[in-house]
């Protein structure tokens, strides 16, 4: 069980308050949805957990091992990390970009264009029949998932991705979304997803930590923190739901 | 796809045509010599005058035009990975001013009348003067600072030179000057080679353990930060980017003084064949600026009837041609 624990983390960039004593749990064989309106620090949030920025105060854990302290190469190996704006690739193959995730095992070259896992995870994200495209011609979507497939290729028992499905169609959005959900029910692994679509927040995530201007407003299953009040609070937005799943509807007057 | 044996395998033809090129370049000459009767003069130790040029003008010369083009090669390179900017050449750190300044106020001083020894070398103290400066400069700072830091290195050095041009005294040491700052390997000796060797091979080496860093740089930073790899601070790639191109290209121009294009179109050229992998980009690059400038530096001996053309003036006018298809290609393909 691999588990990762952020308690009282705070930080300021350039004089102003990114994160205020966020205290969270990461646990394995779950998605964990962070929404929040834009500049409530949830991207921050998620570079302070993939060990990326260090923390002004507080403190991270992983496998009770300080990750402030934890070597670069075993971090890399326990945690992956797909960043909000993915960077166009080189003219290489998609199968070169994707096994550029071994690079986290130290594995390059042939050895890591051959390993099965790069296989695998061309074939969950749907990229095996275009394994030997040039990656740089790929649409936006495309890309997206590229991103994703080589988070995928490096294994890592915690998956941290930063709005993945914002470029994405709504048929890729919901395939995107169940791979994060399979990764977390049947193998186990422990998932973090930055969200804005509230609806998919609400389909996918086991748990939903709200943020606002910060700070953890809410946390626990998305019906409590998907609550109409809440919402309306800190969106600014009615909803209405349409089954179980709430849907921004209007501005607040 | 390029795989590695391919990679390899266009080091390995790269590598052999440097090879064919160091012989013709001991070979070819203004005197023409017996070259395998020369060879034997030195191995028996007889001091004949083809012995002589063969030992002492054309071994250097040749080993300098392996040793400078390949470090153009390599550190434009290694900076093109590291930046990710096709752009960026050995003279963007600003180092290469650095060691320009240096050997200029050698000239300015007079300080070349009491060796010979004292213009490679003050082209040494000028290029880690501007390797010092650039660190302190640059701290924990990013690719970014980097850029800066180097243009602004670059900018300040140049004005420095041109206001020692400028204060010269005498016409003559102005045109001196401004001939060494053009670049050139002629009548260079082993000492210029001891010179530039430690820092060349020290340089090379810190540039080549960067490879699979440059490779995952290719997601971006905070992909390759997360794949594990340190990139600033004191055991971050960066340091090692910036050390060993400062390390190489500084020793150098301090000999050959300062030679341009070649470290920014030999890996252009070369990049396609290598699968636009950085990390594979390296050896082929070293070899490949060797053999360039190799030819190069012949092509200014066959001329070399009238007015010596310079080093550096032939590489940019050769460079120039290339990287303007490069822009074409570019604009054509977007690649």
């Amino acid at each position: 069980m691999t588990s990762l624990h952020a308690s009282d983390v705070s930080l300021s960039l350039g004089g102003r308050q990114i994160l205020r004593s966020v205290t969270m749990p990461v646990q394995s064989g779950a998605v964990l949805g962070l929404i929040g309106p834009n500049g409530a620090g949830k991207s921050s949030l998620l570079r302070v957990l993939a060990g990326l920025r260090a923390p002004d105060s507080g403190h991270l854990q992983l496998n009770n091992q300080n990750l402030a302290t934890a070597p670069a190469h075993w971090r890399a190996r326990q945690i992956a990390f797909m960043p909000q704006e993915v960077v166009r690739p080189p003219p290489m193959s998609v199968r070169h970009v994707a096994a550029l995730g071994r690079l986290a095992h130290g594995e390059s070259g042939s050895v890591a264009f051959h390993h099965p896992k790069v296989t695998e995870a061309l074939e969950k994200t749907g990229l095996l029949q275009s394994a030997d495209r040039p990656a740089h011609r790929l649409s936006g979507g495309e890309l997206a998932r590229l991103a994703l497939c080589r988070m995928l290729c490096v294994d890592a028992p915690i998956l941290l991705a930063d709005e993945p499905v914002a470029a994405l169609d709504p048929a890729h959005a919901l395939m995107v979304m169940s791979l994060f959900q399979q990764a977390a029910h049947q193998e186990g692994k422990a998932v973090v997803v930055v969200l804005h679509d509230l609806a998919l927040a609400a389909r996918f995530c086991d748990q939903l930590v709200l943020m606002q201007d910060g700070a953890v407003r809410a946390h626990g299953v998305p019906e409590q923190v998907l609550a109409e009040p809440l919402v309306r609070d800190v969106y600014q937005v009615t909803t209405r739901r349409i089954g179980a799943i709430p849907v921004p509807w209007d501005l607040c007057p | 796809m390029i795989t590695g044996q391919q990679g390899r395998g266009l080091s390995f033809c790269l590598a052999a045509c440097v090879g064919g090129l160091f012989l013709v370049s001991l070979w070819h000459g203004e005197s023409s010599i017996a070259g395998m009767q020369a060879l034997e003069d030195i191995l028996a130790g007889r001091a004949t005058a083809g012995a002589i040029i063969l030992e002492q003008l054309r071994l250097p010369r040749a080993l300098l035009g392996i040793l400078v083009g390949g470090v153009l090669g390599l550190s434009g390179a290694t900076l093109q990975g590291y930046m990710r900017n096709p752009l960026a050449d050995p003279g963007i750190l600003g180092v290469s001013g650095g060691a320009a300044l240096g050997a200029v106020c050698v000239f300015y001083t007079g300080l070349m009348q009491i060796s010979l020894v004292a213009l490679p070398l003050g082209g040494l103290i000028g290029a880690f003067a501007a390797v010092a400066l650039l660190m302190l400069l640059v701290g924990d700072g990013g690719v970014l600072v980097l850029l800066l830091a180097g243009a602004a290195l670059s900018g300040f050095t140049a004005a420095l030179t041109a206001l020692t041009l400028n204060l010269v005294p005498s016409p003559y040491a102005s045109f001196e000057i401004m001939h060494w700052l053009m670049g050139s390997l002629t009548d260079r000796t082993f000492t210029d080679v001891a010179i530039c060797l430690p820092g060349a091979v020290l340089g090379n080496a810190l540039m080549l353990t960067t490879g699979r860093a440059l490779d995952a740089l290719t997601l971006g930073e905070e992909v390759a930060t997360s794949m594990g790899f340190v990139l600033t601070g004191w055991r971050g790639v960066q340091l090692l980017v910036v050390l060993g191109t400062a390390l190489a290209v500084g020793s150098c121009v301090a000999v050959s003084g300062a030679i341009g294009f070649v470290g920014l179109v030999v890996p252009h050229v070369l990049r396609g064949l290598t699968g636009y992998q950085p990390s594979r980009l390296l050896w082929p690059s070293f070899w490949g600026g060797a053999a360039l400038l190799l030819v190069a530096d012949n092509v200014v001996r066959m001329t070399a009837s009238g007015p010596e053309l310079q080093l550096g003036v032939l590489t940019a006018l050769v460079g120039s041609p290339v990287f303007f298809h490069r822009v074409l290609k570019l604009r054509k393909d977007g690649v």
